[in-house]
C-alpha cells in the first residue's frame, strides 16, 4: 500500500459523508448479521414477535397474544391447548415447605414436574426440579493422621477425615435400585421464589419478574437469551434451552399458563413457577401431589390457617442461603 | 511539536496488499456470520456451554474486546486529557480503534445471545437495575462520544473542543470499564465473581490490552504502508505498557491473596490455582507466563527492551494473556460449582453441577475470532475513507 502525496484537507462536509457512509455500512452489516432465522421463527407470527412486554400489557392484549398462541400450539400438537392469563389473586402470596426429614429420594417429583410443566423430554439437564443425594459423613480412626479431605479443598476442621453427618459432594442423577438408601440423604432444591430474586434483578429486559403473589416468573417471548439469570441465580435453579425442546405431541400437557408451562422455545431460559397453572386455581402443584411422603406443603403465607403458615408455626424451619438476603419463599423444616 | 505540522492522510487503498487483507478480514466476518448462523439454527447445544458454565468463549472475545476498546482510547486520553502532545499525531487512531474494536465486541456479544433477534424489540424496555442493561448504555454512549471526539479532532473550526471532549470520552471510558468489571462483581452466587475489586481490575486490564493492540496496530498499519514510525515514540508506548502489564498483576495478586487469607475461598482458590485443569494452565501458563512474565522481561531487560522486535512480541503476549486471563476469569469462575450448602457442592454425571470441563466448540471459536476480523475490516476501511493516520512519525515529530 502507499500513501497518497499530497496533503489532504477534511471538512466537515467530508467528515460527515465518510463517518455517515461507515455507519450505515455498520449497520447495515450488523443487522445483516442479526437476521438469522430458522424454522421455529418462521413459523411464529408478526404479531407475536412484535408484541409487547407481558407484564406491561393490558387485559386485551395478554387475551390476544394468549390467543394466538393457543391457536399456534393447537395446529402444532394436534390438540386443544388452552393458554391461561389468570392474574395473581389478592391477599395470597404462594409459600412453600419441604421436609427434608421425610423426603426419601424418590424424584417422583422431578418427573411429575417434566410431565407437567411441559418440558423437554429425554433432556435431564433441563428439568426444574432437582433432588440431591447426600452421603451420611463418618468419622473414621484409621484416617485420624490424614487430616482434610482433598476434593476441592474444603478444609473441615478437626482431624475427621470426613465431616460427620454431611458430604463434600451430591449427586442428583443417581439410580439406585431402591430408595432411601442406607447411606444417604436427600435434598430436593427448585426456585426458591426469592422475594429479592438476584434474577429479576440483572435481567437487562425485565423479561423475567416477581407477580403481586409471590410467584418469579418468565416471559418466554420477550427473553433475549442472555442468561445473565442463570448466572446471577444462588440457588441453580434456572436451565437454558440449548437446543429446540423436544415435546412429544401425546405427552404435552395442554392446560397451559402464559407464565408458566406453554411450550418453550430454544434459546430461552425457564424455571419452576409453582405450577402457576394450577396454583391460581386453587389447585396444589404437581410435585406435591405425587408426593408419596408427604415431604410437601404449600399454600398462602398470609393466611394463618394454610398448610405452609401451620409449618412455619410449628415446625424448625431453615431458609436456603439465608445469609443472601434473598427471602426465598420456599422454606425447608424437620419434624 | 505543537509547532510542528502534522499531516493526515488516507491510506491509498489500491494495492494488493490492501485487497488481500480487505479480503481476509471480510473472510474472517463471513466465517463469524456462518457459524452464528449455525448456532441460532441448531441452537447453543452445538456449543461447549450448558447450565453451569453459561458464557463460553464468545463472551470471552467479546469481552477482550470491549475492553481493549476503552483502553485503545489510552493515547488519545493522553494527548486531549492530560496534554502530552507528544500522543497527539496518534489521537485520530487511537479514537478509531476505541469504536472498532467495540463494534466488534458487541457484535459478537449479541450474536451469542439465545435470541439475537429479539434484542432490538426486548431493549426497548430496559431495567435499569440491571448492570448488564447499564452497560448497554454505557457501551452505545461510548461510540457515540468517541465519534463526537473525533469530529473535534477532525475539524479544524471544532479543535478547541478536543480537550473538553476527550476528557469527557475519558471519563466516560473509565466508567464503561468499571461497568464491564461489574457485570462479574456484582455477581454473589459465584465465588470467583462477587468481588469489587473486579472493576478496577477490568480498568487497569484495559489500560493494558488496548495499548497492546494499539502498538500492534500503529506497527502494523505504518510498515503495510511504508510509513515512517520512530522509536522514541514505541519505547513511551512501551514503557507505559510495561507499568500496566504490572498494574494487572498486583491487581492479580491482590486479588488471590484475598482470597487465600480467609478460608471460604479455599475450594475455589485451589481450583484456580492448583486443581483446576485447563483453567489452573491458562492462568499459571497463559495469564502469568505469556501475558506478565515474559513481557515484562522483553520491556525491561536492559538489551533487548529496546528492539522493535521485542516490543512487538511483547504486547502480541500481552493480548494472548489479556484472552486467557478473561478465559480463566469468565469461564474459570464458572466451572467452579455453586457451593449450595456450606462446604458442600453437587456432581452428577452430567458434570453440570460438578467441576466443570468446558470444551470450546469450532462454532464458538470462529465466532469469537471473527470479533477481530470486524474490528480489523472496520479499521481498515476507515483509514481508506479518512484521514486518520499522520503521514510520518518520525522521532523529530513526537518529541515533546
Amino acid at each position: 500500500m502507499k500513501i497518497k502525496k499530497t496533503e489532504q484537507k477534511i471538512t466537515r462536509r467530508d467528515f460527515l459523508r465518510g463517518s455517515s457512509s461507515l455507519g450505515v455500512a455498520s449497520i447495515a452489516a450488523t443487522a445483516g448479521l442479526m437476521a438469522n432465522t430458522d424454522d421455529a421463527h418462521a413459523k411464529t407470527t408478526w404479531a407475536e414477535w412484535f408484541q409487547g412486554n407481558y407484564r406491561l400489557m393490558t387485559d386485551e392484549e395478554k387475551k390476544e397474544a394468549a390467543q394466538r398462541l393457543e391457536n399456534r400450539y393447537s395446529e402444532e400438537f394436534g390438540k386443544q391447548v388452552t393458554v391461561d392469563t389468570t392474574e395473581a389473586t389478592d391477599g395470597v402470596l404462594f409459600g412453600y415447605a419441604l421436609n427434608i426429614q421425610k423426603c426419601i429420594g424418590c424424584r417422583r417429583c422431578v418427573k411429575a414436574c417434566v410431565r407437567e410443566n411441559n418440558q423437554s423430554r429425554h433432556n435431564s439437564e433441563i428439568e426444574w426440579i432437582r433432588v440431591i443425594r447426600m452421603e451420611k459423613g463418618s468419622f473414621d480412626a484409621g484416617k485420624m493422621d490424614q487430616g482434610y479431605p482433598e476434593d476441592h479443598g474444603i478444609q473441615v476442621g478437626g482431624n475427621s477425615y470426613r465431616p460427620a453427618g454431611v458430604v463434600l459432594e451430591g449427586q442428583h442423577y443417581y439410580e439406585p435400585d431402591k430408595v432411601p438408601e442406607e447411606d444417604a440423604f436427600y435434598f430436593p432444591i427448585q426456585c426458591m421464589q426469592c422475594e429479592k430474586p438476584p434474577c429479576v434483578k440483572v435481567c437487562p429486559v425485565r423479561t423475567t419478574y416477581r407477580e403481586p403473589d409471590g410467584i418469579v416468573v418468565i416471559d418466554y417471548n420477550w427473553c433475549i437469551g442472555c442468561r445473565m439469570c442463570i448466572g446471577a441465580c444462588p440457588y441453580w435453579a434456572r436451565r437454558f434451552n440449548w437446543g429446540e425442546p423436544n415435546l412429544p405431541k401425546e405427552e404435552m400437557n395442554p392446560e397451559t399458563h402464559y407464565l408458566g408451562n406453554r411450550p418453550r422455545m430454544k434459546g430461552v431460559v425457564e424455571k419452576c413457577t409453582f405450577c402457576i397453572q394450577r396454583t391460581r386455581k386453587g389447585r396444589y402443584t404437581a410435585c406435591i401431589e405425587v408426593c408419596p411422603v408427604g415431604a410437601r406443603k404449600f399454600g398462602n403465607l398470609l393466611d394463618p390457617e394454610s398448610e405452609v403458615r401451620k409449618v412455619l408455626d410449628r415446625k424448625r424451619v431453615f431458609r436456603l442461603k439465608a445469609e443472601l438476603n434473598t427471602y426465598p419463599k420456599f422454606f425447608y423444616f424437620v419434624d | 511539536m505543537s509547532s510542528k505540522k502534522i499531516v493526515f492522510l488516507t491510506i491509498e487503498g489500491k494495492s494488493l496488499g490492501f485487497y488481500f487483507l480487505l479480503g481476509v478480514f471480510a473472510l474472517m466476518v463471513l466465517a463469524g456470520l456462518g457459524a452464528s448462523y449455525y448456532m441460532e439454527h441448531h441452537g447453543h447445544v452445538v456449543t461447549g456451554m450448558n447450565n453451569q458454565i453459561v458464557w463460553g468463549m464468545p463472551h470471552v472475545f467479546a469481552v477482550f474486546l470491549i475492553v481493549a476498546a476503552s483502553g485503545a482510547l489510552n493515547v488519545a486520553s493522553i494527548s486531549s486529557a492530560f496534554g502530552k502532545v507528544a500522543y497527539k499525531p496518534l489521537a485520530r487512531l487511537s479514537a478509531l480503534l476505541a469504536i472498532t474494536l467495540l463494534v466488534g465486541g458487541l457484535v459478537v456479544l449479541v450474536l451469542d445471545l439465545g435470541r439475537p433477534d429479539r434484542l432490538i424489540v426486548a431493549m426497548t424496555r430496559y431495567n435499569f437495575k440491571s448492570i448488564f442493561a447499564w452497560n448497554i448504555y454505557l457501551y452505545i454512549g461510548f461510540i457515540g462520544v468517541v465519534a463526537a471526539y473525533l469530529w473535534m479532532m477532525f475539524e479544524q473550526r471544532m479543535n478547541r473542543f478536543t480537550s473538553a471532549v476527550g476528557t469527557f470520552a475519558f471519563v466516560w471510558r473509565f466508567i464503561l470499564t468499571t461497568g464491564t468489571g461489574s457485570i462479574f462483581g456484582f455477581i454473589v452466587a459465584r465465588q470467583a465473581y462477587d468481588a469489587a475489586l473486579l472493576a478496577p481490575t477490568f480498568v487497569i486490564m484495559s489500560l493494558s490490552f488496548g495499548t497492546a493492540v494499539f502498538i500492534l496496530m500503529l506497527h502494523f498499519i505504518y510498515s503495510m504502508t511504508g510509513r515512517e514510525l520512530g522509536d522514541l515514540l514505541v519505547g513511551r508506548l512501551r514503557n507505559l505498557l510495561s507499568i500496566f502489564v504490572a498494574a494487572v498483576f498486583y491487581m492479580t495478586l491482590i486479588f488471590h491473596l484475598t482470597n487465600l487469607y480467609g478460608t471460604q475461598h479455599h475450594g475455589v482458590e485451589r481450583f484456580l490455582l492448583l486443581e483446576g485443569g485447563v483453567f489452573t494452565q491458562v492462568f499459571w501458563i497463559g495469564q502469568i507466563g505469556i501475558g506478565t512474565l515474559a513481557p515484562l522481561a522483553l520491556f525491561w531487560l536492559p538489551g533487548i527492551n529496546k528492539s522493535r522486535g521485542s516490543i512487538l512480541l511483547g504486547s502480541l503476549m500481552v493480548v494472548i494473556g489479556g484472552l486467557s486471563q478473561i478465559f480463566v476469569i469468565i469461564i474459570g469462575a464458572q466451572a467452579y460449582p455453586l457451593t449450595l450448602f456450606p462446604g458442600k457442592t453437587v456432581s452428577s454425571s452430567f458434570f453440570d453441577g460438578a467441576i466443570n470441563t468446558y470444551s470450546p466448540s469450532l462454532p464458538e471459536w470462529v465466532l469469537g475470532i471473527s470479533g477481530f476480523g470486524i474490528a480489523l475490516l472496520a479499521t481498515l476501511i476507515a483509514i481508506r475513507v479518512l484521514p486518520f493516520l499522520p503521514q510520518r512519525l518520525a522521532d523529530a515529530q513526537t518529541e515533546s
